[in-house]
């Protein structure tokens, strides 16, 4: 084989390098346009197609002039879109900008490789916005093509796409333990310096504002509003578990709002005991029941989280930030822009100490707007001349929403007086509804009342026994103020559809509200399916995405008996040095003994079924000679040797290799 | 002396002694085989700016507090720990062995034959170049069990036995991010003859004794027969007609092919000084060679009597090409 100068043209982008190119931009680039402003991909389709053409010839390079300008309107149409907000998105919009452009003036192999560069920096970019396993795997993928992109420009141009795109697996794949072996190695610094955040509003979860018709919107989607783990085995029963997240004091006859946010987080006094604020006025059973548990909360865009009622002990991380709020719920520090993880201890046996609600709030949980719903006005009046208790206008109510009205997932619109729509005209309404007639009832018959919106119910990951808290269980229920029991929680809703609350939502509704919620009716395997993979995504979060220094250290105490630093090095040495080792020894020992060819194979197979008859072959013996040698020792066994001996220097020597499946077959059956 | 100088300076020193020192350690030899002790591995500058990129999403993903980010920049870390392991075992186990080398006139480049074999793996996308020459062989790869022949060319200056100086042999496979390189002493020479230069026929032309200027073609009438082709023949002798005809390949035989004598002469070719006229001489021994000739060379010192074919054309030319040489 005589091979002289192939020489690369080593100024030009080769058609192969070209390919890799485009083909490891698109892969890194697709995923991240789910993020980002619509008119990206535009840009990127643009640019692509115009440097294939460049490359056919049909098209010039783009001249100074026109670069600068699409420059300039790249940065136009960024500023345009953000409005110099500073975030994740208008930085990676940013990136992709270049990324795109850099494409119709690459006429360089280094040029190439600044693309290719590029794309890690993608890859992670991808990962700013998504953690999950699947984009894990997605951008492991990503990395693959974009490392094979690599592999083409310095492997030579006459190994095969497949061989490159093995390569480059190979090459990821033996990094993998390395990668473990430093990711728990590598000490977690911290944030070094302040970043701007995702400003995602993709994501689901309820407003700050309820309005008739927004948690049917709500309930419709499948998705995962938090995980709660159980310390110990005791999980709540399911007419327990109303998550507590907002409470909504303000309406105007229409919208239910909460007080302005900050303004009830951690307000007046602390209890220096139990540092819980003073107003709370809780008196704890230490006899009764608590739960501890912790919740990894999705990202839902805004600072409030969820507890069961009532918290008296929480522990969170700094990015998390959570302080006590004065309606016994919990705020963070910031919205929650990732999936956070915190601990909470719930007391349901608390005890509201209280006999007065302060002036200002009880102005704030009886004022109604006026002059609406004239026909609620003249029911409550009814009940109040037969009543003589708070408590019996509430069961009064209770029993009239018994009666009268019926659970809907698709509610009809309300107009201006939506109270006395739904109790006198549609008679049909879902949670948001029912819990702001009652409170509005309440009102009207002057009892402090207000409402709270948040998560009922969950479902038990029956795998892993940990509670999957779904979009599809957002619910809103009432509070009322009773003297001497202080906050009472009413859930109206349980009174027209005890179902929704004891066994959840899927009991709850009609056949046709079933439609409005499919995919939540899965066949059991699908079930049990969707389970597995949400305990996956749990561990995934648990063990890798909240890695930190705290389980760093856990981690070397339980690997390692201790965090010295020699014990680390170690580890580090250790592990590193011996997938080396392994890598060096597959890498380097081969090379001593090349590969055997099929038909060598059979051909050795052969020489041991001779030498079980006593014919051994001397080393400086060609086959045929040998052949010859057998055949006299073994008349017998001359024609069949002779044979086999004949196929063998055919195919190894002449090439034959059609008659290999028969030299196989004779080799068998000798 | 501005430290740009110094720096200069000061790195031609360290190179020197390595190469010193490599020349001390392995001896000249027409065969190598590439084991840990003469392999060297580095990063390139592209590995440099990929380890700058790492150390930025590094940066990244510890500022956004992104364990994903950070496995990343692990895994690119790994990569390449591994690439230098793929790139050294790339190379290492390669047999080098030098099969000699071609001839050529001043001007031209010098072609240098180097087998490469190699036992188990692939070796793919080497790179060979000699020390002190611009001309690289790119983008070779040996199969397993197979052995590339390559062709290294290195300009030539002067006439004469040419060493081609030390082989470099390098690969940044797989990704680039390092290069393994060996420099090799290849124990070979290559002859280098004069550049051919058109000067005024030598006048020294001996005439045969009857003093007829005869020459064989021009008597084709006294054709007389065919024989088979030799290797060797004149290209003008051979019967084409007959090679056309599909009958192979004959040459034409003259019964009047008196040969004369040509002596090319030292003393009476054109030119100024020793280059200039052994340029012309080579031109003519050339011209005379293609012509079908018979022809001798006058050198100080050296004769060589009149003949043709390959065999003293090389003579001829050799004669020039090591004329006053040590």
């Amino acid at each position: 084989m005589f091979r002289s100068e192939i020489k690369t043209h080593k100024d030009l982008v080769s058609r192969n390098a070209l390919a890799w190119m485009l083909a490891a931009q698109s892969c890194v680039i697709l995923p991240l346009f789910f993020y980002l402003p619509l008119w990206l991909p535009a840009i990127w389709i643009v640019t692509t197609i115009w440097r294939v053409q460049i490359f056919r010839g049909v098209l010039p390079f783009p001249g100074k002039f026109l670069r600068t300008a699409l420059g300039l309107i790249c940065i136009a149409a960024l500023l345009a879109t953000f409005r110099g907000r500073m975030g994740v998105e208008p930085m990676v919009s940013f990136l992709l900008c270049g990324f795109t452009l850099k494409l119709i003036e690459a006429n360089k192999p280094r040029d190439v490789l600044i693309v290719l560069y590029i794309c890690f920096v993608a890859i992670a970019a991808q990962f700013l916005f998504s953690q999950t396993l699947l984009a894990t795997f997605i951008g492991l993928m990503c990395l693959i093509v974009v490392l094979g992109a690599m592999v083409s420009l310095y492997s030579g141009e006459l190994t095969s796409v497949g061989s490159q795109l093995r390569k480059s697996g190979t090459l990821v794949l033996q990094s993998v333990p390395i990668m473990l072996v430093l990711f728990i190695v590598m000490p977690r610094l911290g944030q070094l310096w302040a970043v701007p955040s995702s400003n995602n509003t993709s994501t689901t979860g309820f407003s700050e504002t309820m309005s008739p018709g927004s948690m049917s919107e709500l309930i419709r989607s499948n998705a995962l509003a938090f995980r709660v783990t159980f310390e110990g085995a005791e999980v709540p029963p399911p007419q327990e578990r109303y998550w507590r997240g907002l409470v909504l004091e303000y309406f105007d006859g229409r919208n239910w709002r909460p007080r302005r946010w900050r303004s009830g987080v951690m307000s007046g006094r602390v209890d220096k005991d139990t540092s819980r604020p003073s107003s709370w006025d809780l008196q704890i059973n230490p006899e009764g029941k608590t739960y501890e548990y912790s919740i990894i909360l999705e990202p839902h865009n805004h600072p409030w989280l969820f507890t069961l009622m009532a918290p008296v002990w929480l522990n969170s991380p700094e990015n998390v930030g959570a302080g006590y709020h004065e309606d016994y719920l919990l705020v963070g520090s910031k919205p929650v822009h990732s999936r956070v993880q915190y601990q909470v201890r719930s007391s349901p046996a608390y005890q509201v100490t209280a006999n007065n609600l302060a002036s200002d709030r009880l102005k704030r949980n009886l004022t109604l707007p006026e002059n609406i719903n004239p026909r609620s006005q003249k029911l409550v009046e009814d009940w109040l001349r037969e009543s003589h208790s708070p408590q019996e206008v509430m069961q009064t109510a209770l029993s009239y929403f018994n009666q009268n009205l019926s659970y809907t997932l698709n509610p009809p619109l309300l107009g201006a007086d939506s109270v006395d729509e739904l109790l006198f005209l549609s008679k049909r309404g879902f949670c948001e509804h029912f819990a702001s007639s009652f409170v509005y009832l309440m009102r009207l018959a002057n009892i402090p009342a207000r409402v709270v919106v948040g998560y009922q119910g969950g479902e038990l990951n029956n795998i892993e026994n940990y509670l999957m808290v779904r979009q599809s269980d957002a619910h809103a229920w009432a509070e009322v103020w009773l003297q001497g029991q202080g906050w009472v929680r009413v859930d109206p809703t349980s009174a027209v559809a005890p179902n929704r609350i004891d066994r959840g939502l899927r009991d709850s509704v009609t056949e046709e509200d079933a439609a409005l919620i499919t995919g939540m009716f899965d066949a059991a395997f699908i079930y049990n399916l969707r389970n597995y993979w949400d305990v996956l995504g749990y561990h995934w979060h648990r063990w890798v995405l909240d890695y930190d220094d705290e389980n760093q250290k856990s981690l070397f105490e339980k690997l390692l008996g201790g965090t010295e630093v020699w014990r680390v090095a170690l580890l580090f040495a250790g592990g590193c040095g011996a997938v080396l080792a392994l890598y060096a020894l597959m890498l380097l020992v081969t090379r001593e003994n090349a590969p055997l060819r099929a038909e060598d194979k059979i051909y050795k197979r052969f020489l041991v079924k001779l030498s079980r008859r006593g014919i051994q072959r001397n080393k400086h013996e060609a086959p045929m000679d040998f052949a010859k040698r057998a055949g006299k020792l073994q008349p017998e066994l001359q024609r069949s040797v002779e044979n086999i001996t004949r196929l063998y220097c055919a195919i190894a020597y002449q090439g034959q290799m059609e008659r290999l499946a028969s030299f196989k077959r004779c080799v068998r059956e000798f | 002396m501005t430290p740009m100088n110094a720096y200069r300076n000061l790195s031609a020193r360290i190179e020197g002694r390595f190469f010193r020192y490599i020349d001390k350690k392995h001896a000249s030899s027409n065969t190598h085989e590439l084991k840990q002790n003469r392999l060297y591995i580095f990063p390139t500058k592209r590995g440099w700016v990929f380890f700058l990129l790492n150390f930025t999403l590094w940066l990244l993903g510890t500022n956004y507090q992104n364990n994903l980010i950070l496995g990343l920049t692990f895994l690119l870390a790994g990569i390449f720990v591994v690439a230098i392991l793929h790139t050294y075992a790339n190379l290492s186990g390669l047999n080098v062995v030098s099969t000699g080398c071609g001839t050529a006139h001043v001007g031209a480049s010098l072609g240098f034959k180097i087998k490469l074999t190699r036992r188990a793996r692939l070796s793919e996308n080497l790179s060979l170049r000699f020390q002190h020459s611009d001309e690289v062989v790119t983008n070779v790869s040996v199969g397993v069990t197979e052995s590339t022949l390559v062709e290294i060319p290195v300009a030539t200056e002067k006439r004469g036995w040419m060493k081609p100086g030390r082989l470099l042999l390098e690969s940044e496979y797989p990704i680039g991010l390092l290069r393994c390189w060996t420099w090799l002493n290849i124990d070979t020479q290559g002859l280098v003859f004069p550049e051919p230069l058109a000067v005024k026929e030598p006048q020294s032309i001996a005439l045969d004794e009857d003093g007829t200027d005869e020459h064989p073609i021009k008597g084709g009438e006294d054709y007389t027969g065919l024989n088979p082709y030799n290797p060797g023949d004149a290209i003008k002798h051979i019967a084409w007609k007959v090679f056309a005809r599909g009958r192979g390949l004959y040459t034409k035989e003259f019964s009047q092919n008196v040969s004369k004598e040509i002596w090319l002469d030292y003393s009476s070719i054109d030119g100024s000084g020793v280059e200039n006229k052994l340029s012309g001489l080579c031109y003519w021994a050339l011209e005379y060679e293609k012509a079908d000739e018979n022809y001798g060379l006058r050198l100080p010192g050296i004769s060589i009597p009149p003949g043709k074919g390959d065999s003293h054309k090389y003579q001829v030319l050799r004669a020039l090409a090591c004329f006053d040489q040590k």
